[in-house]
């Protein structure tokens, strides 16, 4: 193999590829990026077995196609500390991997590509395509309910759930729900549902900018693959059977106020200084017209704010995690929230003042 | 990577099943430790993953080239950190995120488990769930030597799988191509007891050196040595083997003393010493002795760590106080 390439097309898909390759690695093949040349294009591949990210650079002219493994993190700092604009001429032969720009030369060992755990494409597999924007809005709305290391596995990750025009998202660790739907244009026969491990989510959404340039989906049997412009993400799926968040959503709810929003989550944040370190709980009193606020904590200590609120109906105290409540009001991006609430053993519906698409259901708590 | 001859059988039954589909998402390999199973459990793991399979794994393919390589994304193998370590919780939960997620190249998912009678309470705990109830296209292969040490809810969850002796002209001509001829095949295969990795292991370099040590300490034994003068001639680090040599030869003691005839004996070129034995000893304390080699050996297996030396030295006084009697 052999081709020439200047230092900056090669540094910028070669940091986010090392950027999946983890640093310490029981495989040493999993350390190595794999470099493939021929045609016009240059791809490099770099896994840790849970996801994959394959970017694409088009090559002015390759000499020798070829391909080969090369350790990620030594080519990516010989790479940052070249200087700028230099010419990297890169040569594999005899199993290792010469690397020259200017009067520098690197050699480099390497290791069969045909060992390279790279996932092959799939056949026979669904394709969509949808705006960058509305999948990163998607996540975002909804990635921050995930579960953390839960042993139930399923609720690791992230439900994809596509269907004719509606695209939704959801996540829960057992203690709160997120879900987030927008319209899409896709038309599909039978709806489609998995779910992305949590280091997927993260890793798909660093690929993923505001802008209406599409992202096309590729949902396998046993991965999600995401192609945008110059990367493939791939990921592997959970196997399991997420929970059916649609019950958990609560209905009939008679007491809805509104509040606004950063005005609410500052009273929060505030009162959460003085709530007990471990639950978290806070006290919330529902008034005509008023909210108040209420933390305490063992050693006796106590806050207590008031917050103008849009309410007529009958007064209740309700108790909640004031981390879950931060958490929702932090990503809903809006001026005024709703909050919907029927007793204090119910959980709470919080969205957009007449229901945006994202829903987000809180579980009180007993204090 | 193919099974032994002697599994040829034992083989075609379990493809037959994969080939229609039939297979179970556990198998727990189970018979004595010198049969070959890690060889038919790799087989089958090779076969499993590859992608064009015939009657074997082909050995060609991506998935073969990487697992030759020694990395296949989609096997994850479960061994005790070192040997003769029980197998900890950390490793079993590693087992349970990798069958939670879906395989990385398609197909299979591999979970090759040895030895399952060396997981802590712990550990064995901790797979229950993800053995009864894997994903599909999902594999856990366990080996155990000695099954009946594994939990019976583990046991419970898997298709058992048997291994048992060999017939000896099944093996015979593979034995004599590693020990060189005809004699010596039969021999340490009478020896090992059937057990042909065993017979081999035993016949060749310092398992053979050490068996010849042996019986010239029990010889020395018989006209009258120092058992304590004699223990400090045996390599303190073979203990195990020491005591396993000295079941055999008990067993067969007692098989001599009981029936008298010497067509079932193990070790026929000690018949002499033997003789001398049953002379002198009563079966009574042939089985006492048994029982506390048994012990001995029970505690070495269970990681505790006996002064070698002192074993050593107490094992060959209570062989020279009935050889002797």
């Amino acid at each position: 193999m052999k081709f020439s390439i200047s230092r900056e097309a090669l540094l910028r898909p070669l940091t986010l590829v090392a950027g999946v390759v983890e640093r310490r690695q029981t495989l040493p093949v999993l350390s190595n990026v794999l470099i493939e040349a021929n045609g016009q294009q240059l791809s490099l591949t770099g896994t840790d077995l849970e996801v994959e990210l394959v970017g694409r650079v088009e090559l002015a002219n390759v000499d020798q196609p070829g391909a080969a493994t090369v350790p990620a993190r030594k080519l990516m700092d010989i790479c940052k500390s070249l200087p700028d604009q230099s010419e990297i001429t890169f040569i594999v032969e005899d199993g290792r991997a010469i690397l020259r720009a200017g009067r520098s030369r690197f050699t480099l060992s390497t290791l069969p590509a045909a060992e390279f755990p790279n996932i092959d494409e799939g056949q026979g597999e669904t394709e969509l395509t949808l705006p960058r924007g509305t999948l990163k809005h998607l996540i975002d709305a909804t990635s921050f309910a995930m579960a953390q290391q839960d042993v139930r596995y399923y609720l690791n990750g992230m439900l994809i759930e596509m269907r004719n025009h509606l695209v939704r998202t959801v996540a829960t660790d057992g203690h709160r729900l997120a879900v987030c739907s927008r319209s899409a244009d896709i038309a599909l026969d039978n709806p489609h549902k998995l779910i992305l491990p949590r280091k997927g989510v993260l890793e798909l959404v660093r690929l993923l900018d505001d802008s209406d340039e599409p992202v096309t989906l590729i949902l396998g049997s046993n991965h999600l693959r995401a192609r945008t412009g110059a990367f493939t993400f791939t990921s592997k799926l959970i196997d399991g059977k997420f929970p059916d968040y649609e019950r958990v959503v609560p209905k009939g709810g008679d007491k809805h106020f509104t509040a606004e929003r950063s005005e609410l989550r500052q009273v929060l944040s505030r009162t959460a200084i003085l709530s007990n370190e471990k639950y978290r709980g806070v006290r919330l009193n529902l008034e005509e017209g008023n909210l108040r606020v209420l933390a305490n904590n063992p050693e006796q200590e106590e806050a207590e704010e008031n917050v103008a609120i849009d309410y007529s109906g009958g007064g209740l105290e309700i108790g909640f995690n004031v981390g879950y409540l931060v958490d929702v009001l932090n990503v809903l991006n809006v001026e005024q929230v709703q909050m919907t609430l029927s007793d204090a053993n119910s959980s709470a519906l919080l969205e957009e003042p007449g229901g945006g698409d994202a829903m987000y259901v809180v579980m009180p708590m007993r204090l | 990577m193919k099974p032994f001859p002697w599994q040829h059988a034992l083989w075609r039954q379990i493809i037959d099943l994969a080939d229609r589909n039939r297979f179970p998402h556990a198998l727990m390999l189970s018979g004595a430790g010198g049969l070959g199973k890690e060889q038919f459990a790799k087989a089958l793991t090779a076969r499993m993953l590859c992608r064009t399979p015939g009657e074997f794994a082909c050995g060609e393919c991506r998935s073969c080239r990487m697992l030759t390589a020694g990395h296949h994304p989609n096997l994850l193998t479960i061994e005790p950190a070192e040997k003769g370590r029980l197998i900890r919780v950390d490793s079993v939960r590693e087992a349970n995120d990798f069958v939670a997620q879906t395989a990385q190249q398609g197909g299979y998912r591999v979970i090759y488990l040895q030895p399952a009678e060396g997981m802590t309470i712990a550990a064995a705990n901790a797979l229950l769930k993800s053995l009864e109830e894997p994903g599909s296209n999902t594999l856990f292969i366990l080996l155990a030597d000695i099954p009946s040490r594994a939990l019976p809810t583990i046991r419970s969850r898997c298709q058992r799988w048997t291994f048992a002796i060999p017939d000896e002209a099944e093996c015979l001509p593979w034995l004599r191509e590693k020990l060189g001829n005809d004699e010596d095949a039969r021999f340490w295969w009478r020896v090992a007891g059937g057990q042909p990795l065993l017979a081999v292991e035993l016949g060749q370099g310092e398992s053979r050196q050490l068996r010849q040590t042996l019986r010239e300490v029990f010889e020395a034994l018989v006209r009258g040595a120092e058992p304590v003068a004699e223990a400090a001639r045996i390599d303190r680090q073979a203990l195990s083997s020491v005591l396993w040599y000295g079941i055999a030869w008990l067993e067969d003691l007692i098989r001599l003393g009981l029936s008298g005839e010497t067509a079932q004996i193990r070790n026929s070129d000690l018949l002499p010493l033997y003789r001398q034995a049953v002379k002198n000893g009563r079966v009574r304390d042939w089985f006492r002795l048994l029982d506390y080699a048994r012990e001995q050996r029970r505690l070495l297996a269970a990681g505790s760590n006996p002064n070698a030396q002192l074993v050593l030295e107490s094992w060959l006084v209570r062989w020279a106080a009935l050889l002797r009697s």
